[in-house]
């Protein structure tokens, strides 16, 4: 091919951009963005509803065995107030209990080897859950006892 | 029959030293009213106090004292081992168990803090059992949250409660974290006081229940006893003024206090249950009390599960009141195998009507003796009982009377069969199903023993059933008294059927083998229709 012919393909293909209207262009770059954007948000919620779903479950179920062997009038009374704190982005948990009134337990003041204790029996119980415990601390009346989501190293994409 | 009371290590001591002079001041009171019926109190009852620590039992009497593990432990403690108290128990198996042999009841009262009596409670309670005592557990869930114990100790306590429930004995647990009032504080002496009181007094209705077994039949007891769950003591004294009723408020107050006794864990509504009615007052006031306690016991539930026993102790010393022994409905059980003992019975005599012409010392029975806090107390000398000019309306009445004693019954079961007091068919078959009806049959003279069988024989005849007796299968008139004797044991018969078979059993051994053959049998219509159905069937 000479230089003359490569001259002419390329001013060929110069008139035949300047035939197509800019603006469908920038239309179509826009949705593909805007899919890209969709997709990657709806990745996001979705992996933000599956963590707050762990985070939620492996706290109810943390309570209702915290809160079981306690002393109760009835079996179906609830001796502690709890609460559920969640960071889905941070994937962690933190459990905030406290006593009901007229009863003294969960508090760190004069019960901290007991909590730490029940928090252990309760891993124990729920076989090992993929949490880790960190330092627990009082807020007001409060327990909080915050767990971190154990990170899978395969998921992480760990070599 | 005797009662033996039991404790477990140190917190199942404490408590047993404190039911104990509880159970003290209740005969001192007793002893005021009717020395008789506290003597029998007394001679009913022993304590003995288990322990793998030598030095807890100090100030216990040398013959309560039951120490165990002398080579595990040698008796300095479990070390708050469960496991340890355990190996102990087992290297003393051999003299704990002729301790018990000795019992048909043995309330065995332990906590769960510490070793000895976490580890030993329900081997215990599971030896008792195997020797066929009726075994009533009394089980102490410490307070962690009042820092009696830590949590692990707790939870260990909670271990032990699953344990009686896997291992279907039923208890009394008592929560000594409803001790503990921030709003209302009161020292660690009166809150034990109120929570082991109703546990002594319950004693003294227990002891008339089952030294009197004319009340409530032992099977009705070994079924209150039978399946997991939990039991409620309660107990109300009810002093009214001299010659009144109690009035309606103490009747309420009484029946409200038995029912809610916070200190027990109860949470299923209640099944078979025991109340035993103590006080020389009207049967209306009994009936408001069952009432009001039916009504707390069946709350709001459709279809209720309470069954009360009820027992009735005629002439009652003071203090008078009602016991309960509620039972949480857990379903229905087989009744538990207990070895009720037919001669060996406590008897508890009625009140003494007329004081001897001089005061008489009574001395105390050995075990007693031993007890400084309780000494010989000079009273009126159990005078020899005059025959009471008392009338015995019915049979069943006289085997009551006989049953107690009573000399004015005693003279006519002796006398023979010249008494007009009837003997009805319905009435006598259930009295040969009760086991103190055989040692009633005992006091009968002849005559009266050929009236009875008359009766029997005269109630038509037995339907032939047919029954499975070892590897065969028979009708009830082939087997002999020997045959027939396991087949009730051995097999799931139909009420009708089981009621047959017992009567024969039951005459067999009162009137002899051979009283077997002079009944008359006939055609099982039961047993007629399925055959028919049978032959039908084809032609369907």
């Amino acid at each position: 091919m000479t230089v003359h012919s490569i001259t002419a393909t390329l001013a060929a293909a110069a008139r035949t951009i300047d035939r197509v209207d800019s603006t469908y262009v920038l239309w179509a770059v826009l949705a593909l963005l805007i899919a890209i954007a969709l997709r990657e948000t709806e990745d996001y919620v979705g992996d933000r509803r599956a963590v707050l779903q762990l985070l939620a479950r492996f706290g109810e179920r943390f309570v209702q065995e915290f809160d079981r062997p306690l002393v109760r009038s009835l079996p179906s009374e609830r001796v502690i107030d709890s609460r559920l704190r969640f960071n889905p982005d941070r994937s962690r948990v933190e459990i905030l209990l406290a006593p009901r009134e007229g009863r003294a337990y969960p508090n760190l003041a004069d019960h901290r080897k007991n909590v730490e204790y029940d928090v252990a029996r309760v891993l124990r119980l729920m076989k090992d859950p993929p949490f880790v415990p960190e330092p627990m601390y009082a807020q007001g009346r409060w327990v909080v006892v915050p767990f971190q989501l154990k990170v899978n190293p395969g998921q992480a994409g760990d070599k | 029959m005797k009662i033996l009371l039991l404790s477990t290590g140190g917190g199942g001591g404490n408590i047993l030293r404190s039911i104990k002079t509880l159970f003290r001041q209740d005969l001192a009171a007793v002893q005021k009213s009717d020395a008789r019926y506290a003597e029998r109190l007394r001679r009913a009852v022993a304590t003995r106090f288990l322990d793998t620590n030598e030095f807890s039992l100090a100030d216990v009497p040398v013959e309560e004292r039951l120490l165990i593990g002398a080579g595990k432990t040698r008796h300095l403690g479990s070390r708050h081992n469960p496991a340890v108290a355990r190996e102990a128990l087992e290297e003393s198996k051999r003299d704990v168990a002729s301790v018990l042999d000795d019992y048909t009841v043995v309330v065995l009262i332990g906590t769960g803090g510490k070793g000895t009596g976490a580890g030993t409670m329900v081997p215990l309670a599971q030896m008792a059992r195997e020797r066929r005592k009726l075994v009533i557990p009394i089980f102490v869930r410490p307070s962690f949250e009042w820092h009696e114990v830590d949590k692990r100790r707790y939870d260990h306590a909670l271990q032990v409660l699953d344990q009686f429930d896997a291992a279907q004995i039923r208890c009394i647990e008592i929560l000594n974290d409803r001790g503990y009032a921030a709003d209302h504080p009161q020292p660690q002496s009166v809150v034990w006081e109120r929570m082991n009181l109703p546990i002594a007094r319950a004693l003294r209705g227990l002891l008339y229940v089952l030294s009197d077994l004319s009340q409530v039949d032992p099977s009705d007891l070994s079924a209150l006893c039978a399946g997991p769950g939990r039991y409620r003591v309660g107990f109300a004294e009810i002093d009214p003024a001299a010659g009144e009723e109690p009035s309606d408020t103490q009747i309420e107050e009484a029946s409200r206090q038995c029912w809610e006794n916070s200190y027990y864990s109860f949470t299923k509504p209640a099944g078979t249950s025991l109340v035993c009615i103590q006080g020389d007052w009207s049967n209306v006031v009994d009936g408001r009390i069952k009432g009001r306690l039916a009504a707390m016991a069946a709350g709001n539930a459709a279809e209720s599960t309470y069954v009360p026993l009820y027992a009735r102790p005629v002439h009652a010393p003071r203090p008078w009141g009602v016991t309960t022994l509620f039972a949480e409905y857990t379903g229905n059980h087989a009744p538990l195998e207990i070895a009720w003992p037919l001669d060996s019975r406590v008897s508890l005599p009625t009140r003494l009507q007329s004081a001897a012409p001089e005061p008489v010392p009574v001395v105390a029975a050995a075990a007693a003796a031993a007890e400084p806090a309780v000494p010989p107390v000079p009273v009126s000398a159990p005078a020899p009982p005059a025959p009471a000019a008392r009338t015995f309306i019915t049979f069943r009445d006289l085997c009551l009377g006989v049953n107690r004693l009573d000399a004015g019954a005693l003279a006519i079961a002796g006398n023979g069969a010249s008494s007009t007091i009837p003997i009805d068919l319905a009435d006598l078959r259930k009295l040969l199903g009760t086991v103190w009806f055989r040692t009633v049959f005992t006091h009968l003279s002849q005559p009266w023993r050929d009236r009875m069988l008359d009766v029997l024989l005269q109630g038509g005849p037995i339907p032939n059933h047919v029954v499975r007796a070892g590897r065969r299968t028979a009708r009830i008139s082939e087997l002999t008294h020997e045959e027939l004797s396991p087949v009730p044991l051995e097999t799931i018969l139909p009420d009708a059927v089981r009621g047959d078979v017992q009567l024969l059993i039951a005459v067999g051994t009162l009137w002899g083998p051979d009283a077997i053959a002079r009944f008359t049998f006939a055609e099982d219509p039961q047993e007629e229709h399925s055959r028919k159905r049978f032959s039908f069937a084809g032609f369907r």
